[in-house]
């Protein structure tokens, strides 16, 4: 993975003084708090319903174990023992102190670390497949890049105050696992269409959730890699000053690119772009060779394939072992190798939190099994990425141990849900509670193998951070006269194939929405036409008609 | 009866805080003054922005008085008021 | 406030004074002379460096490229680049007035001024203008700032340091990369 150099530590170090000052001038009356609240903001440090809450940056989701340790002191140290994954790969902390946050600055610099436009309108964390370097359909790894991109946006001084915030993914692989249809820019690294073996990228441009969902349009079918910087410049410069600033809901770029049509925007990025593409934004091959280089496979051992073994450990006769195979681990580009999802998605819990111990616990398993490296995916979970499969059985046992070894990655109670009321300023209901209830409603094993894949998002406002348009099952919380109400949407996708949800009909009130969930899954099962047709399929082949049937039957 | 009260989240951590009738604040909604009038409402309102050492973002809320004791009318307030989420901290 | 006087050797008649700036790291006495839109043009004894607004500088362009003086021009916020482009050339000062500093479009006025028209004359940055943004409008092109009256010039002059490292390119340096290649 990428390690800092003289200057990476400095920068952070520097970032550590600059928000220690700033603190103690909020502190001491020199700054107002609207002054201070987008300099905390661009530091990830958001005044929740109960305390502060700080977001830390994971570049595109990759830590070392001595950062996942870090993580965990942290959790002790400064916070109430437990973090939680965001959908964008990053980490929460939701109890700590202001006059504590510049300390706890101090503590992830020294690992590398830090929460730098983790919020506010800049650029944010720029995400990955979590399974980048290690995936089979894997064409390029797009880690790299994704470094690239992350110096180039770290304090960018001409667009930290654009007109909103701005998200950036990259793909490497045919199977979308990054999303990269529903963020501002989404990358895809492809082959060059004219030249045999040279790279670049397609390039989308206006996806998002929120108010106005929207799938990214494609500006460029191929940009050679060595435009990346300038290319993305080009684009933001165009945003920073056309994109709208009078109406927030409006400020996004996808409504930018909706009010000029892709076509005029397109013409006035390259228009932009034809100004810069040859200035010293060009990326050049030495820079590309060093970042590269960190990203290097680690050294595995040559092993025989293991893909038998690990079907037969999947369908065989020790059911817990070979149901978690099933759902929690993925074929690696290596042989004798495995990929191991771990769920933090325990039955009952709230998704995608994580304690210290279990945060020490993974390290150690990462250590003593892998290369010491653990990634975050934007579903709120985690991946060791190089598990050899001969040692999946003692992996599992650990997790177990640990409580995370729920075997559910990709299937209907790997929800994707938001902090919600319980402790979101923005939020409309909850959705931590709702999530919990369907979880434990679910609570067959065969069944819910039986599911299959089937992705469930839940967001508690509009705002949309669960992601609920593109869950297959979406639920978004709303306010009825002071009453929280569920709107269900199906048909929603995140992959290559992305689509918006669309509602099936009247919200359903709290206690009625984990049945209205079961309703819809149960029928799924009793009409699909075999198991290998997953439920986004069997919805686009029958549509919502069924389902409204069966959920409005009463009424 | 449907009554006033202001709060805000405290600069020092964030937490949840009540203004009492003096002006100072609480950490307990139950201490904090409650009031029909809107004169004094937007006085404890002007009052609280001018506290920015204590105190973030002050807003009104409504609470329903019981037995002279204050209750959120909102669920997003009495979450609030509960001091933490509605279900159980990972552990 | 201390240190602004004496650092210019300009003569400022004290009718006009006012308006301190800071400027290569420290606090100067302003030189320039802000005309009202329906004012009378000074004569050159009086003001000889003249600050107009757009509307002005379109309006009375010919009086002021013949009075003497040098001439600046203020843009505000939703005035972007391509509206002065053509005129650069002409003018000793290009001001921006920063409507709110959230609203970051002046950032690319800037730059655009700089790579792209060729404007070589004093960037200034006025209004809404705090010590924490001051380190990103240097690096956009900007050399001097009206710091917002209620402000701490001390706080801004140490913001303006607060990173020795930068890693993309602007109007200051080249990016990292092209710097940590030559060692
Ligand atoms: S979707 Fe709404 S409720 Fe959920 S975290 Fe985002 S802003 Fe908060």
């Amino acid at each position: 993975m990428y390690r800092y150099d003289a200057h990476d530590q400095q920068l952070v170090n520097e970032r550590v003084a600059q928000f220690r000052d700033q603190v103690r001038r909020r502190l001491s009356g020199e700054i107002s708090e609207n002054e201070f609240k987008p300099l905390r903001l661009q530091n990830g440090l958001y005044m929740q319903l109960h305390a502060y809450m700080l977001r830390v940056a994971i570049p595109y989701g990759l830590l070392s174990t001595a950062q996942l340790r870090a993580l965990a002191l942290i959790a002790r140290r400064y916070d109430r023992g437990y973090a939680h994954w965001s959908t964008r790969q990053n980490v929460q902390y939701n109890w700590p102190k202001l006059e504590d946050v510049p300390d706890i600055l101090a503590e992830l610099a020294a690992v590398e670390m830090h929460a730098i436009q983790t919020s506010g309108n800049c650029i944010r964390n720029t995400t990955a497949d979590h399974l980048a370097g290690v995936a089979r359909d894997e064409l390029e790894d797009p880690r790299p890049y994704c470094e690239i991109i992350r110096q180039w946006s770290t304090f960018h001084p001409e667009f930290a105050f654009l007109p909103r915030k701005f998200k950036i993914a990259v793909t490497g692989s045919s199977s979308d696992r990054a999303a990269v249809r529903v963020h501002d820019i989404g990358l895809r690294i492809v082959e060059d269409p004219d030249g045999p073996g040279a790279r670049g990228f397609e390039i989308l441009v206006g996806g998002g959730l929120g108010r106005t969902p929207r799938i990214a349009r494609r500006v460029r079918d191929f940009l050679p890699r060595r435009h990346l910087l300038s290319y993305l410049e080009a684009i933001l410069r165009v945003y920073n000053q056309y994109g709208r600033r009078d109406n927030k809901y409006k400020a996004r770029i996808k409504i930018l690119v909706d009010a000029l049509g892709v076509d005029e925007f397109r013409r006035q990025v390259e228009e932009e772009w034809e100004h810069i593409r040859d200035s010293a934004l060009e990326l050049t091959d030495e820079e590309l060779a060093r970042v590269s280089g960190f990203f290097a496979s680690p050294a595995y051992e040559a092993l025989e394939s293991s893909d038998a073994m690990i079907q037969g450990w999947a369908l065989g006769s020790d059911r817990a072992f070979g149901r978690w195979v099933a759902a929690n681990t993925r074929l690696h580009k290596q042989p004798g190798y495995s990929v191991v999802m771990i769920s933090c998605k325990a039955r009952g819990k709230a998704p995608g939190d994580i304690t210290a111990d279990q945060m020490d616990g993974v390290a150690e398993i990462a250590d003593a099994h892998g290369f010491g490296q653990v990634v975050v995916t934007h579903e709120q979970n985690l991946v060791l990425p190089d598990i050899k499969s001969s040692e999946l059985h003692a992996v599992w046992r650990k997790l177990e141990a640990l409580e995370l070894a729920e075997p559910n990655v990709g299937r209907a109670t790997d929800i994707i849900a938001c902090p919600g009321l319980d402790y979101c300023n923005l939020a409309n209901a909850r959705s931590i509670p709702v999530a919990q209830e369907i979880s434990e409603s679910i609570d067959d094993y065969d069944y819910l193998h039986d599911l299959g894949e089937l992705t469930l998002n839940i967001s508690g406002c509009i705002n949309a951070c669960g992601h609920h348009h593109v869950g297959n099952i979406g639920i978004l919380g709303i306010d009825k006269q002071g009453e929280e109400f569920y709107q269900l949407m199906l048909g929603g996708d995140a992959g290559e194939d992305a689509a918006l949800g669309k509602i099936v009909g009247p919200a359903f009130q709290r206690d009625a929405i984990a049945g209205a969930v079961r309703t819809v899954l149960d029928l799924y099962l009793a009409r699909r036409e075999s198991a290998d047709e997953r439920f986004v399929d069997y919805y686009r082949r029958v549509g919502a008609k069924p389902f409204k049937e069966l959920l409005y039957a009463r009424s | 009866m449907t009554q006033q009260m202001v709060t805000g989240a405290a600069t020092a951590d964030g937490r949840p805080i009540y203004m009492k009738r003096d002006h100072t604040w609480t950490d307990r909604l139950a201490d904090g003054h409650v009031t029909l009038d809107q004169d004094e409402l937007a006085r404890m309102l002007q009052s609280a922005r001018g506290d920015e050492f204590v105190v973030c973002d002050p807003y009104v809320i409504e609470v329903l008085v019981d037995r002279a004791r204050p209750q959120p009318a909102s669920l997003r307030e009495k979450i609030r008021a509960s001091g933490g989420p509605t279900i159980a901290i990972a552990s | 406030m201390p240190g602004a006087d004496g650092s210019l050797n300009v003569q400022v008649s004290p009718a006009i004074t006012g308006r301190s700036i800071i400027r290569d790291g420290a606090l100067v006495r302003d030189e320039w002379t802000w005309i009202d839109d329906d004012a009378p043009l000074p004569v050159l004894t009086r003001a000889r460096d003249v600050l107009v607004s757009s509307a002005r500088w379109r309006r009375d362009r010919a009086a002021l490229l013949t009075r003497g003086g040098r001439v600046g021009v203020r843009l505000q916020t939703d005035e972007l680049a391509a509206s002065i482009a053509d005129d650069v050339g002409h003018l000793a000062l290009i001001e921006i007035h920063v409507h709110k500093f959230v609203d970051g479009r002046f950032y690319t006025t800037a730059r655009l001024l700089r790579m792209r028209h060729g404007f070589t004359g004093e960037l200034r940055a006025t209004g809404d203008v705090l010590p924490d943004q001051l380190f990103f409008m240097r690096r956009c092109g900007f050399d001097s700032f009206e710091l917002r009256q209620d402000k701490r010039v001390e706080t801004a002059l140490r913001a303006l340091e607060s990173f020795s490292v930068v890693y993309q390119g602007a109007e200051d340096q080249a990016p990292l990369y092209r710097r940590r290649a030559l060692g």
